[in-house]
């Protein structure tokens, strides 16, 4: 049975921080993704820019931040405030998401490390999705922890 | 010089184009050297893109016949626990494409078998390993943005759409959106959205709750 999903879900963090997801394969809109993080010494932002190598590398939006504390900066310029983010110092081998979690996975092969995206690791963010499941059914807030 | 890792891919539908690049970029560290799917044109064909010669359509016989040491699976959400857990008791190791499976019982004996097999075992995140957000993420725990108060995340994924220009309704038989099979389409876009930001501060979700914000919204089942 097919039925329309309502994309809004919250979550509230355990240092009170306020998470805000909105995720759709139906809604008419862009193809995108987009991030803010507010914080006590600046932001984090992801703007809408056009997906320039099809809709599946549009997670290829540089992300950009601003440090307005730092900065000294009391009125907010989108042209001049936010910076992009240096990745200089991560030394992958691509640009490629697909080919450096490939390249990750090969080296945890080799050498026995602990993948990022390990299955103790992962179940936490399934944990977080069956979660908002949960309560879209019941209609209650769900304790992470408790699932 | 190590013998490269020899993997075996199952599932040649569309996720696994975008895994093939990954094979191509360094043949002294890994290769792909078996290609599965049921459907055994779609095997074919990707063998033969892949310039891969072993081909089947059952991974049990693959995991037996092909000289691999991992697999890469790439099928619809409700095989990843039978398939993931049948590998790691083959001894392989496990690349398995996000959802990790569609329940928690199910995520945690694919964890236990893996465990168990001494395998290493990688959920495909992909936006994990988006340069930005790895930069972010290091950013954020050096504490340059201070403590953070919100976080939004929005992610749209109009694929799904049977014709951009009608009004909206899913893709006629489109797995993903049935609630045993793919999960819902709810729950694979969450999945885009929510390891990006849950990776960037993880430790502080772990702890949190989730609650419904509109009432109106209706879920997949």
């Amino acid at each position: 049975m097919m039925r329309r999903i309502g994309p809004w879900r919250r979550w509230s963090l355990s240092t009170a921080l306020v998470g805000h997801l909105t995720a759709s394969f139906t809604s008419r809109a862009p193809w995108s993704f987009q991030l803010m993080l507010l914080g006590e010494q600046g932001t984090a932002w992801t703007p809408p820019l056009p997906a320039a190598d099809g809709p599946l590398m549009a997670h290829r939006t540089p992300a950009v931040i601003a440090s307005v504390a730092q900065d000294g900066e009391h009125s907010f310029n989108p042209d001049t405030s936010f910076r992009p983010i240096d990745t200089d110092d991560l030394a992958l081998s691509t640009e490629d998401p697909y080919i450096n979690e490939i390249m990750l996975f090969v080296r945890c092969c080799e050498d026995g490390a602990e993948p990022i995206s390990g299955g103790r690791d992962n179940i936490e963010t399934m944990k977080l999705v069956f979660g908002i499941y949960e309560s879209s059914r019941t209609g209650k807030a769900i304790e992470i922890s408790q699932l | 010089m190590a013998e490269p890792l020899k993997v075996g891919l199952i599932g040649a539908g569309g996720i696994s184009r975008q895994h093939l690049p990954g094979y191509q970029l360094d043949p002294d560290r890994v290769r792909l050297s078996a290609v599965c799917d049921i459907r055994e044109d779609a095997a074919r064909q990707f063998a033969s893109d892949a310039g891969v010669e072993s081909v089947f359509t059952d991974a049990r016989e693959m995991f037996k016949q092909s000289d691999i040491d991992a697999v890469d699976i790439c099928t619809i959400h409700d095989t990843h626990a039978d398939l993931a857990i049948a590998a790691a008791r083959a001894g392989k190791h496990v690349l398995l494409e996000k959802p990790m499976a569609v329940s928690l019982d199910d995520c945690r004996a694919i964890i236990e078998a893996t465990e168990e097999a001494g395998v290493t075992f990688m959920v495909a995140q992909q936006l994990r390993h988006v340069p930005t957000y790895m930069a972010l993420r290091r950013r954020i725990q050096a504490g340059e943005l201070g403590r953070i108060w919100s976080a939004r995340v929005d992610t749209f994924l109009t694929a799904a759409l049977d014709d951009p220009h009608q009004p909206i309704a899913p893709r006629a038989g489109y797995w993903g959106f049935d609630g045993k099979r793919g999960g819902g389409g709810g729950r694979d876009a969450a999945l885009c959205a929510s390891p990006r930001s849950d990776a960037l501060f993880r430790r502080r979700s772990r702890a949190g709750r989730c609650s419904r914000l509109a009432r109106t919204s209706q879920l997949h089942q």
